[in-house]
């Protein structure tokens, strides 16, 4: 291992216009779907949580997970890591042994549930690993650039280490995960164990649903353990969770030093959301095509909050409903009783979530651009909408529904 | 799969699979076992090898062939080296065949003539090692049954607690694991045991011939030729003279395994093939390096120069007992060549 450059076995690292497109997954569409049957147009609906649109925060994932792997291979490539390596079998030999080789990168990536940040983790995975597995001819150099675990609901440490060993011998044929088993070892010789094998082949370990650790009374342990794999093991870990871990790592400077990374909330009303609404929009399945609008967008920020999984949701189910109760159009009724009849569950998070900024609407998301210029004021009141409304002799519930989301309610 | 790690030169192969147990991070000796031998409870050979699973023969050939392992990473050299052909031969082809009849083949010594053996190695190539690869490990070239003097630094060599016998539990110990950082090298050595100590190495390094049929007792026999330490026809050895001055030339090298005179003679007989021994032989004999492996008999032996300058004396009209005075040999045996009653 010393003495070989493993960096070069890396593919090169993405940025900006190559980036996105590298990352953006977009599933063949046809717009004469919407003349098949219901079958294939329900089957093919599934497309849609194919679907994945680059943000800001797959791109920055994805720089961040490609560097902690970078200074991963460096540290193998050191003759410090052969030394390490002898200084782990003394561990699994119950002998007295030293962390020579520290740490690499270790940081968290926190984000509310449904934000996409498992998917972008996943993605960006995908996007680094071309190569399952980095060989050097003629040479026991095997690396799985990153493997990526669950941390178990229980925060089993023996469990997390056995999970480990597992996906390693998916991925290089090795019995390491049985003979585990068979020794029987304890929770300290385990961790020597996996330290060496992921000294030897892993680039970088991704923890998912670290979140577990919270409410469980081995939490603290199971960060113990993996701050002692990282100093022995000299590879980058990333943690992905939910923002209930943050308190969690706040209890301890040591554990705070190891949580410093990427925190996201859910995703705000702008561009990036509209654009991650338009091209969603796009995958129709329905034989009456709706054009999105403003109104749409915003009633789908409305209920979603952000939150893009919700909007993969209601965008999905709605068309589900349209296809299989006949009405075969995807508008802000059917989304409606999408979100009514599928998403109840939701509804207490959403309306938790809402933000009182979102009854306040820009002036220029509401009105047509060519009147813009007219407006000097950014807020509106409806009463407002209403006086327009009637003198251009509209329905006013109509002419309201195109800039705000309006609910009907039974008196 | 068996992912082994690059080989260092000139490493021991059981040290090779000792680095590949360490790298396993396997809790127990039993499961690197499972995987290196056929036979998982098989004692590793630490001088040669023991039947190795397909897995670790293609684990192998990543790095080189089996015969390279044999010439290069074991023992081989040392047991076989000075064996008749066909013996050579037999012993080289079992074991590349991981055949352990090999034992029974090759010079090993065994039962009372042995002694207990641990590994060896030399603090100062041990500290190089750590420099250059980031750990040691065990050198052929420091395991030489007999040296204990490292060729490179000319120090004492150090017996680790490996022991090389089928005594201890099984197990494969990494020289890194063994090998303290502390400890001083002791440099408490004679000009001759270093000297030895580099002839030897030297030989050891040396490519095998596997087609010289020439028998090294005979070599080290006409290695003596016209000197004092063969009669005049050079047919017979004169094993006081040889071992009196051998004792003495070696008085100062500790642990010369050759103290009596049925010892050295048995070198001469072909009855002992020790590297060891034979070089001491060859060492004292003034025999080089490059003679000692290509042994090559003299065309014309002092026996047939003998007998032709007598017959040659002869023809030209002198009696045999001119013919002893001019070379100044013995009658009796001038009369002897001349009546053909001589080998």
């Amino acid at each position: 291992m010393y003495n070989v450059n493993l960096v070069k076995e890396l593919p090169e690292l993405l940025m900006g216009k190559e980036l996105e497109e590298a990352l953006q997954i977009l599933p063949e569409y046809n717009s004469d779907i919407v003349n098949e049957n219901e079958a294939t147009r329900l089957i093919a609906l599934e497309n849609l949580y194919k679907v994945f649109i680059p943000n800001n925060m797959s791109k920055e994932i994805y720089s961040k997970l490609y560097l902690a792997l970078l200074h991963s291979l460096q540290k193998k490539s050191s003759q410090v890591a052969i030394a390490q390596i002898n200084e782990n079998a003394k561990a699994i030999r119950g002998k007295e042994y030293s962390s020579i080789m520290g740490g690499a990168d270790a940081f968290t990536v926190i984000a509310p549930s449904g934000c996409g940040k498992s998917s972008c983790v996943t993605r960006a995975i995908n996007l680094i690993m071309q190569k399952q597995v980095l060989e050097v001819k003629q040479s026991d150099i095997k690396i799985i650039p990153c493997v990526l675990v669950q941390c178990p609901w229980d925060s089993s440490i023996k469990g997390m280490l056995l999970e480990i060993l597992r996906v390693i011998d998916m991925h290089l044929d090795t019995s390491y995960y049985t003979k585990a088993l068979r020794a029987q070892a304890t929770i300290d010789i385990l961790i020597g164990t996996v330290s060496q094998v992921a000294l030897r082949h892993i680039g970088l370990i991704v923890v998912d649903e670290i979140q577990n650790v919270v409410n469980s009374k081995n939490g603290k342990s199971l960060i113990g353990a993996l701050t002692q794999l990282i100093n022995n093991a000299g590879i980058s870990i990333i943690l992905v969770g939910t923002p209930e871990s943050r308190v969690f790592f706040e209890q301890a400077f040591q554990l705070a030093r190891r949580s410093l990374g990427l925190c996201y909330d859910t995703m705000e009303y702008g561009t990036e959301f509209k654009h991650f609404c338009e091209m969603l929009f796009q995958y129709q399945y329905v034989k009456n095509r709706t054009e999105i609008n403003e109104g749409i967008i915003q009633w789908l920020y409305e209920r979603s909050q952000g939150n893009l999984s919700i909007v993969v949701s209601l965008l999905h189910d709605s068309q589900e409903l349209a296809i299989l109760n006949g009405t075969e159009t995807v508008n802000i009724e059917m989304l409606d009783e999408a979100y009514r009849k599928r998403l109840s569950l939701l509804h207490s998070f959403v309306s938790r979530k809402k933000k009182t900024s979102t009854a306040k609407i820009k002036l220029e998301d509401l009105i047509p651009t060519d009147t813009k210029e007219e407006e000097e004021n950014a807020f509106v009141l409806i009463s407002s909408l209403v006086m327009r409304a009637k003198n251009e002799c509209r329905d006013v519930v109509t002419f309201l529904s195109d800039y705000l989301p309006v609910e009907k309610v039974m008196i | 799969m068996i992912m082994l790690p690059e080989p260092y030169p000139d490493e021991l192969f059981y040290s090779w699979m000792a680095r590949f147990f360490v790298r396993t991070g396997y809790a127990r000796y039993r499961f690197v076992a499972e995987d290196l031998y056929v036979n998982p409870c098989t004692k590793p050979n630490p001088e040669f090898w023991n039947k190795l699973t397909d897995e670790a023969v293609l684990g192998i050939n990543r790095y080189m062939s089996l015969e390279d392992v044999i010439m290069n990473h074991t023992m081989f050299p040392q047991n076989a080296r000075f064996l008749p052909k066909e013996r050579k031969e037999k012993a080289y082809a079992l074991l590349l065949k991981m055949d352990k009849e090999y034992n029974n083949v090759l010079y090993i010594k065994k039962g009372h003539g042995a002694k207990t053996r641990w590994l060896q190695y030399c603090p100062l190539c041990a500290r190089e090692d750590r420099q250059e690869c980031g750990e040691t490990y065990w050198h052929r070239e420091h395991q030489l049954i007999g040296v204990d003097v490292c060729a490179k630094h000319n120090c004492r060599l150090v017996d680790s607690n490996v022991e090389i016998s089928s005594k201890p539990s099984p197990s494969l110990m990494s020289a890194e694991l063994e090998v303290p950082y502390e400890g001083e090298p002791d440099f408490n050595i004679t000009e001759l045991e270093c000297k030895v100590a580099t002839y030897i190495v030297d030989v050891f390094y040396k490519p095998i011939d596997f087609q010289n049929e020439v028998d090294v007792g005979k070599y080290l026999h006409s290695a003596m030729e016209y000197t004092k330490y063969v009669t005049e026809r050079g047919l017979k050895r004169k094993m006081i003279e040889i071992s009196k001055d051998f004792f003495e030339y070696y008085k100062e090298l500790p642990n010369n395994p050759i103290t009596e005179q049925w010892h050295l003679e048995s070198v001469f007989l072909n009855r002992n093939m020790n590297l060891y021994d034979v070089c001491l032989v060859a060492f004292f004999l003034g025999v080089t390096v490059q003679e000692l492996m290509t042994m090559k008999l003299p065309e014309i032996a002092q026996s047939k120069m003998y007998d032709a300058r007598v017959k040659e004396l002869h023809a030209q009209g002198l009696n045999y007992r001119q013919i002893a005075d001019e070379m100044n040999t013995s009658y009796d045996l001038v009369k002897l060549v001349g009546y053909g009653k001589v080998k």
